[in-house]
């Protein structure tokens, strides 16, 4: 017998489902295969009818550009997606993308370029796991206080930055935005190793599993004595490193750091993640969805600048992809009702 | 060991008194509720009075209460969405649109069409995004943040990317006049809370919307009519944002389509501030409005002080988390007083 | 062994029936749930529903109640076919119905629940003093005497369920659809609730009672109708029936041990350490503190009503509440557990009560569920070949019923869930396992296997505790039984002593006669 869902149920946006004793008849695991793979095909329908319908598109150094802007975005997202299916989620990444480009541009110039992107991706760690401890051992619901932990980390590179730009000469890192593997950028073979990482780490591991049970369901987690607070925070703490990743790439791009360099990241991230198929109710989580996704956005923002959209419309159309997809996309699960985050 | 010969009477005698015992704790944790948001005003007002020079002044006190009342108003169509839980990203998009377009109709066809021009833009924009949560189910969340983006856009269309001037200067007075020396806006945002209040918890409108978002399958066998609430909270949110937006034009007089700088965040931690519990089921009105003073003496403490405008980042991240500190103890105060619990 | 389907003897209807169904079938993508069944509700008459899980039950409500459409077949109002949009119009024939799953508002007060969707109103305005005053009446013939502006998440459980029953009953309607009501409920409130059925009866309602508590329905019963498979296999009289026809007929086959019991060995006193020894337990809702010894292979039932501490009591021995203990020891070694993974790691595992929000993880599979707790830390990497062989083992021994362990777990019923839970405490390797309701929401068929399953584990050894609110469960499994009221021990009973009514008697408070008034051990 169940009882009225209690306040962490609810928290977590959690609709208290119908009653289980008489199960739904015929429940089965394997949509069709192209119900299940739409976004993919969505996507490589996309792409190939810019090639052929816009000749600079296909130009090679466009779409090694394409493959380079959706690593951003794509590292940043594949632990996300580890994040959002135990449950949570960090909108935070913007703040954390922006300390760990001013602290490699900060420690540069008096030390290696190893060293440097060293400390840039423990400090992203720390973070991470601040965030975690924040969220798990306070209990504090992850979308405000992510929030608030965005505000107040973007106060500290403002600060320390007071409020201007460093610029990064570095001769040995500026390359990392620029070399090429295979006629592939760098940061986007780094990307795809981001991606194939935590696709190991979420069907392999032990962790992987618990990210999934604690997100769907953590009361019966705690009772199956799974480390609940353990796991999240090690999943913020993902976020937090494959996010400086991230941001010591986009220091490398632009070759120089600011707190705001990447205002709004978290919600680029964060709709990667949804447009991919993770939901954001958790236990469930795709990979492929968030790579795929990082590239389809890559490329839509890219081919509205080609077509000299001007940016006000490129709003317009993102806002209006975006809706379609999660229409193909709910049309996919079945989706019964509407969520908060 | 012996027990005394009990009767089914005496057991009801006992639960009687527990009974009694829990109302009255449950009564106390509801004044909690209502107004922990009391407590940090308090001592942020008299920690700007203390430190913050000009503080007191009439300029900045008008220049608070027209601030908070803006965002107060966006707050209360913030608090219905919380309520039902949802969320609408679009509000500042929204407010920003309202504002160049209600400038731009305000030229071309004077003040009451352009009035009603902007608050019809919202009350669109608002129902698109109901009817994206409750018909094509898509999480509040997501295509709230859609819409953020498509009237962002349609803004800066709409005004070219430059600045929106108005010709008519009787209409400052909206935001600028004053009735018996307070600011026109925060009559408006005082008035707005009071409807509100009373529409979300006298009106069978409002109580259902609660039971939406307590428990959407409940609803859902009582009848109601979930997805009418949905785009009705959503189009009222729409509406609130519009109302902004007019009022924003009327107080610069000059707008571009730039919205107030995190608009719909502010909305967020002012609500959430104010008492409104972020699992949805319940909205605190009078909260929301202290919570939208609250942020606005801080704002105004800021510059005054010549803080660079960076810092707000600052207090808006701290306050955030003493609002969330705050909510988490109003929880555990309340599940540690309560009776309840199983057998 | 083949079973005729039985049906009363055909009779002239005296009354025409207030809802009929006729000739339903529904269907699922690909699954019938219900084939060709025909019910008729007659004034004045209590009609019970009784079928296992995954027979139909809860697919028929659901049509009445105008939740789910058939796919083929009417229902019919006093003979004129209707079709139901959605439950409002089921609610305007007059169609009340108790579901099993609360559809109360937790943020709500009990007077704004119980009026959702018709609010009083006045001026415009919900009329908070009508709702309030309206609220009083039908709480108290539930024996609920709670003020109307609590909270119904302040509530414990069996009192929200009470609300949700005096909400159906407030509405105006002419059939009552009762869907488990008394699942969350003790002895004496159930008695309450039966007598109300009753006298609805002799208002000229109709009232469809689903349960799985077959007492129940022979004693307020007039008519029963039995499904199975979604197929309607007999329709009787109740006094023309018995228990065990009835089972045979939801099993499509005969139960041995229906009602035997499930006992291993009476332990041995003497000299044998026990395996889980706990004294001066306190925690909430216990006045006194508790000591609790189960030896290896015992099973001891602890029996309670409502605030009788019980279930604190378990989920303080599992570290879910926070409690003092003067001594824990589990195979004589000392233990603290502060959270389930401490006990877990003491070697001792619970099942709750609240399977459904406690005990499955809805979006895992049946294997994965049932291999999530074992005790093996440190190994970052799943071997799956492992999990596969350990899953299969329990599948084959606990008769789980599902056709592929890597369907989701809710695809499964109660009963099977329930099933994979134990499953997992096996895995788990515990030496003390602590069952909490064992048996809620679960149909008859896997009631019978968890008696089983529980008696071969503590025949190896482990020592089980059981906790129940059904003393006939508890005199089915238990070596030992222990009672509490009101936050007290209230009784010691052990062996043949262990009957329903000494059970009930000490759950209420009475004294025991000396005969049965002595400690079970030393």
């Amino acid at each position: 017998m169940s009882t009225v869902s209690s306040d962490a149920d609810l928290q977590q946006g959690k609709d208290p489902s119908p009653g289980l004793t008489d199960p739904p008849p015929g429940r089965n695991s394997v949509a069709p295969l192209a119900g299940k793979y739409a976004l993919q095909l969505f996507t490589v329908v996309g792409l190939v009818v810019l090639c052929l319908v816009q000749p600079e598109f296909r130009q090679p150094g466009n779409l090694r550009s394409v493959l380079l802007q959706a690593s951003f975005s794509g590292l940043s997202a594949s632990a996300m997606t580890l994040l959002i299916v135990a449950g949570m989620f960090d909108l935070s990444v913007a703040g954390i993308v922006g300390l760990s480009a001013v602290m490699v541009a900060t420690v540069m110039p008096h030390t290696t370029v190893g060293a440097a992107v060293g400390a840039a991706l423990l400090l992203g760690l720390a973070l991470g796991l601040l965030n975690g401890v924040v969220v798990t051992k306070l209990r504090f619901p992850p979308f405000i206080a992510t929030f608030g932990m965005l505000n107040l980390y973007l106060a500290a590179a403002f600060i320390w930055t007071a409020g201007g730009t460093l610029s990064i000469a570095a001769v040995g890192f500026l390359p990392l935005a620029t070399t090429q593997i295979l006629g592939l950028p760098l940061l986007f073979i780094v990307m795809v190793l981001g991606v194939v990482a935590c696709y190991l780490i979420l069907t392999r591991t032990r962790f992987g599993r618990n990210l999934r049970a604690i997100g769907s369901s953590e009361p019966a987690s705690r009772m199956a004595g799974l480390p609940v607070d353990g796991t999240r925070i090690t999943a913020f703490a993902l976020v937090g490193l494959f996010t400086a990743v991230a941001g010591v790439g986009l220091a490398a791009l632009l070759s120089s750091a600011s707190a705001d360099m990447s205002l709004g990241f978290e919600l680029t991230v964060i709709s990667v993640a949804v447009v991919g198929g993770t939901s954001l109710d958790g236990g469930r989580g795709s990979l492929l969805g968030t790579f795929t996704a990082a590239i389809l956005f890559s490329a839509l923002n890219n081919a509205l600048n080609l077509l000299g959209v001007t940016s006000y419309w490129q709003y317009v159309a993102i806002g209006l992809v975006l809706i379609l997809a999660l229409f193909v996309a709910g049309l996919q699960n079945g989706r019964l009702s509407f969520r908060r985050s | 060991m012996t027990a005394n010969v009990v009767t089914p009477d005496s057991i009801d005698a006992q639960r009687r008194q527990a009974e009694v015992l829990a109302d009255r704790v449950a009564r106390r944790s509801a004044i909690v509720d209502r107004t922990g948001v009391l407590l940090p005003f308090v001592v942020i007002f008299i920690l700007a009075v203390a430190l913050v020079p000009g503080f007191l002044s009439g300029a900045n006190i008008r220049s608070v209460l027209v601030n908070a009342s803006i965002v107060a108003i966006v707050g209360y169509g913030m608090t219905l969405a919380i309520a039902i839980r949802g969320l609408d990203l679009s509000v500042g998009a929204v407010a920003a649109l309202s504002s160049v377009v209600t400038a731009g109709a305000i030229n071309a066809a004077g003040a009451p069409l352009g009035v009603l021009t902007g608050l019809l833009i919202g009350l669109i924009v608002g129902l698109v995004n109901g009817l994206l949560v409750a018909f094509m189910r898509i999480p509040a969340f997501v295509a709230t943040l859609a819409t953020m983006g498509v009237a962002r856009g349609a803004a800066l269309l709409y005004s070219h990317g430059s600045r929106v001037t108005i010709s008519d200067t009787g209409f400052r007075k909206l935001a600028t006049g004053s009735v018996l020396g307070i600011p026109g806006p925060f009559l408006l945002a005082i008035l707005f809370c009071a409807l509100t209040y009373v529409l979300l918890d006298r009106t069978r409108f409002g109580r259902h919307v609660c039971a939406v978002g307590g428990n959407p399958a409940a609803a859902r066998e009582a009848g109601l009519n979930e997805r009418r609430l949905i785009v009705a909270v959503f189009g009222l949110s729409g509406v609130a944002a519009g109302v902004a937006g007019v009022l924003i034009t009327s107080q610069l007089g000059s707008v571009d389509a730039t919205p107030i700088q995190g608009l719909e965040l502010q909305a967020i931690a002012i609500a959430v501030l104010g008492g409104t519990s972020l699992a949805g089921g319940s909205g605190n009105l009078p909260g929301t409005f202290i919570g939208a003073l609250l942020l606005a003496m801080i704002s105004a403490s800021l510059n005054l002080r010549n803080i660079p405008g960076y810092y707000q980042y600052l207090a808006l991240g701290a306050l955030l988390l003493l609002a969330l500190g705050l909510d988490t103890l109003r929880q555990s105060l309340r599940s540690r007083l309560m009776a309840g619990g199983t057998s | 062994m083949s079973v005729q389907a039985r049906n009363e003897p055909a009779s002239g209807n005296a009354a025409e029936p207030l809802v009929s169904a006729e000739g339903i079938v529904k269907r699922y993508s690909g699954v019938q749930a219900l084939k060709d069944v025909s019910l008729a509700l007659l004034p004045g008459e209590v009609h019970a529903l009784v079928g296992e899980n995954g027979a139909g039950k809860s697919t028929l409500i659901k049509i009445l109640a105008g939740l789910e459409s058939p796919t083929t077949g009417t229902v019919m109002i006093e003979g004129n076919p209707v079709r139901f949009a959605g439950p409002h119009d089921s609610q305007a024939a007059g169609i009340s119905v108790i579901s099993q799953e609360f559809r109360l508002v937790p943020q709500m007060t009990v007077a704004e629940n119980m009026f959702l969707g018709h609010e009083p109103r006045r001026l415009g305005l919900v009329d908070r003093t009508a709702s309030r005053r309206m609220t009083r009446d039908p709480l108290r013939e539930l024996g609920l005497d709670i003020s109307p502006d609590r909270r119904v998440d302040s509530l414990a459980v069996a009192d929200q369920q009470l609300v949700e029953i005096a909400r159906a009953l407030s509405r105006e309607f002419r059939v009552l659809i009762m869907d488990e009501p008394t699942a969350a409920l003790t002895e004496v409130e159930v008695d309450k609730l039966l007598t109300l059925v009753e006298r609805l009866r002799e208002t000229g309602c109709a009232v469809l009672y689903v349960s799985h508590r077959l007492p129940e329905i022979f004693r307020v019963a007039d008519r029963i109708t039995v499904l199975r498979d979604g197929q309607k296999v007999a329709q009787l009289r109740t006094a023309d029936t018995s228990v065990d026809e009835l089972v045979t007929l939801m099993l499509g086959r005969e139960l041995e041990e229906a009602t035997e019991s499930h006992h291993s060995h009476p332990p041995t006193d003497s000299g044998v350490a026990p395996v889980l020894r706990v004294e001066g337990l306190r925690c909430k809702n216990l006045v006194e503190p508790v000591d609790v010894q189960v030896g290896a292979g015992e099973v001891l039932g602890i029996a309670g009503l409502v605030g009788s501490g019980r279930s604190e009591l378990m989920r303080a021995l599992f570290g879910v509440i926070p409690a003092t203990f003067g001594r824990y020891q589990v195979d004589n070694k000392d233990v603290k557990p502060r959270s389930p993974a401490d006990a877990i790691d003491s070697g001792v595992f619970m099942l709750t009560e609240d399977r459904k929000a406690e005990g499955i993880l809805p979006l895992l599979s049946v294997l994965e569920n049932a291999v999530v707790a074992q005790r093996k830390w440190g190994r970052l990497l799943l071997n799956r070949r492992k999990d596969r062989e350990n899953y299969q083992t329990l599948h084959k021994r606990m008769r789980i019923r599902s056709a592929d362990s890597a369907n989701l777990i809710t695809a499964l019923s109660g009963g099977n869930q329930q099933k994979v839970l134990l499953g997992r405490a096996l895995l788990s390797e515990c030496r003390v396992l602590l069952l909490n309701e064992p048996t809620r929401g679960v149909d008859v068929g896997a009631k019978v296997d968890i008696y089983q399953l529980v008696a071969e584990l503590a025949a190896t050894g482990v020592a089980v505790v059981v906790s129940s609110s059904e003393a006939a469960e508890l005199v089915a499994v238990a070596d030992r039984c222990v009672t509490l009221y009101a936050g007290r021990v209230s009784g010691y009973l052990q062996g043949d002593a262990i009957i329903e009514s000494a059970i009930v008697a000490a759950s209420l408070g009475h004294s025991l006669s000396k005969a049965t008034d002595r400690r079970a051990s030393s």
